[in-house]
């Protein structure tokens, strides 16, 4: 709070509001823009990102980012294209973490908790330490949705990991070498294929698309000048 | 209100009734139950080593939560989460050490002040035998049973502190307030064999033989026990018995609500007295669709 003066103070400019940061990476020392993104501080600094870079809009996870502030001692996480860079901040990138993972046939599973088990059995090992939850720059409840695959309960734990992007910090914490996010979509695609109820209405529509059901309509619009295509575009009908 | 604890294998195992049956009961009682919003796995067995504080985690955690919910103690229902929890608070109550460490980890101060309940507590101590004796309707006259107690209810005695762990009466009192008999047998405390089940079952079905073959003895026509892992193994070393020997083993809540008229029925006065909990989880499994 102390850095925190007005400007009739006539204050040194760097007090006022620092243009710049003093950032490391990977232990080396940078000072870049301190309205960066810690993905655009890579790149500012020189770096080309080939991976552990994707979307760049906070969906697609790809960009974890382990980093800690100054002389404080707790690790902190966050996606690099989310979060800004902040004064004496260590950082690096975690382009690939070499997780478990499990082929199947989702044709062939039964959405119970025996079956996440057989598939991962590792989850019975959880210790309840809640790491995996600290970690998640989701602010998912990881460990509850782990709980839950445990006793079966797919649909819950479906639903407590839906915001998941997959980034898998919550895999490179974990001291019984659960891989959550894995687990975690596994038990949402038992509850898509499974246990939620079936849309009849997708169904009906792609038989009538197979017996040619629109065929004259569309086949109408197909041979329709411009003008006729204009004046039924005015008109439709609008929800 | 209670905060409820399910536990792991009451809930994997739902269609087995005894979850079903325990909310039904309480709730036909005027118990109110709430289960815990979040809850973890507590271990299963009760971590011995002194030095090693994270198995204390998940039950802290929801003795925690359960002591934020202003709740008058924690419910459960299997004997080991019963154990297991009671067992921690126990040591949390009196270990400085491990209020420092878990507390520090956990960032809160618990020092076992929550109250856990097994089920059999909560009917004997906040409900009580004559309140059950008014509410039966079926009396169960003719059942001879063997109430079976295994390790996880009674020992230690001296943290446990249920019932006397050497000749517990509790099952007994509660079934004979239905009209039932019940059979003094050995083994009644002895264990099922537990844990062995998975690595050395023809040890665990030795174990279990001896308590259903005694029980069948002092003649028995059913068996009863708190206990999962007991009622799986007590069935799973008859399982190679002709049909006529073998003796039907249930959980303590069957008889019970089988006295007082059905579970739907009780389900049915809960709902009707509003007494019903919270709606969300008291009676439905959870994937039902």
């Amino acid at each position: 709070m102390e850095e925190i003066r007005t400007t009739s103070e006539a204050a040194p400019p760097s007090a006022i509001e620092k243009e710049s940061v003093n950032i490391f990476i990977m232990g080396k020392h940078y000072e870049v823009p301190a309205s960066l993104t810690i993905m655009k501080a890579f790149e500012y600094a020189g770096y080309t990102l080939i991976r552990g870079c994707g979307c760049r809009a906070g969906f697609c996870g790809a960009c974890s980012t382990v980093y800690r502030i100054g002389n404080r001692h707790e690790l902190k996480v966050g996606l690099a294209c989310q979060t800004k860079v902040e004064e004496a901040m260590y950082l690096t990138q975690i382009p690939f973490f070499p997780a478990h993972q499990v082929t199947y046939d989702l044709q062939e599973l039964q959405p119970s908790g025996n079956q996440v088990v057989a598939i991962y059995p590792e989850i019975t090992k959880c210790l309840g330490c809640n790491s995996c939850s600290n970690v998640c720059p989701q602010d998912l409840k990881v460990m509850k949705y782990v709980s839950h695959a445990i006793r079966g309960e797919i649909s819950k734990a479906a639903d407590e990991s839906f915001d998941c992007l997959m980034c898998g910090l919550c895999a490179s914490r974990c001291p019984a070498n659960i891989v959550q996010y894995k687990v975690a979509l596994l038990c949402r695609r038992l509850h898509g294929k499974h246990l939620s109820p079936q849309n009849s209405h997708v169904k009906d529509r792609v038989a009538e698309i197979q017996a040619q059901h629109y065929e004259a309509d569309l086949q109408q619009l197909m041979e329709a000048d411009r003008q006729s295509l204009a004046e039924r575009y005015d008109n439709r009908d609008i929800e | 209100m209670l905060s409820y604890y399910p536990g792991c294998t009451v809930r994997a195992q739902q269609d087995d009734g005894f979850e079903r049956e325990a909310l039904a009961l309480l709730a036909s009682l005027d118990i109110q139950t709430h289960e815990l919003e979040e809850w973890e796995c507590c271990g299963a067995v009760y971590p011995e080593a002194r030095d090693e504080y994270v198995g204390l985690l998940s039950s802290v955690r929801a003795l925690q939560r359960t002591w934020d919910a202003g709740s008058q103690g924690m419910l459960t229902l299997c004997s080991a989460c019963f154990h297991v929890m009671r067992r921690v608070n126990h040591r949390m109550k009196r270990d400085e050490e491990a209020q420092r460490r878990v507390g520090g980890y956990l960032g809160n101060m618990y020092q076992g002040e929550t109250k856990v309940f097994h089920l059999l507590e909560v009917l004997r101590d906040l409900v009580g035998y004559p309140r059950i004796q008014e509410a039966v309707v079926t009396p169960l006259k003719g059942e001879k049973m063997a109430c079976y107690y295994g390790c996880m209810l009674l020992r230690p005695k001296e943290e446990l502190g249920l019932v006397d762990s050497e000749n517990p009466r509790l099952m007994e009192a509660l079934m004979e307030t239905l009209g039932a008999t019940t059979v003094r047998f050995p083994y009644q405390t002895d264990c099922c064999g537990a844990y062995h089940v998975y690595r050395e079952a023809p040890l665990a079905a030795a174990a279990s033989l001896k308590v259903i073959t005694a029980a069948r003895e002092a003649g028995a026509t059913q068996i009863i026990t708190a206990c999962p892992l007991c009622k799986h193994n007590l069935e799973a070393c008859q399982a190679s018995l002709p049909q006529k020997e073998r003796l039907p083993v249930a959980y303590m809540t069957a008889p019970l609500v089988k006295a007082l008229g059905g579970v739907q029925r009780l389900e049915q006065m809960a709902f009707q007295n509003g007494e019903k909990g919270d709606p969300s989880h008291a009676f439905s499994g959870e994937n039902s669709q």
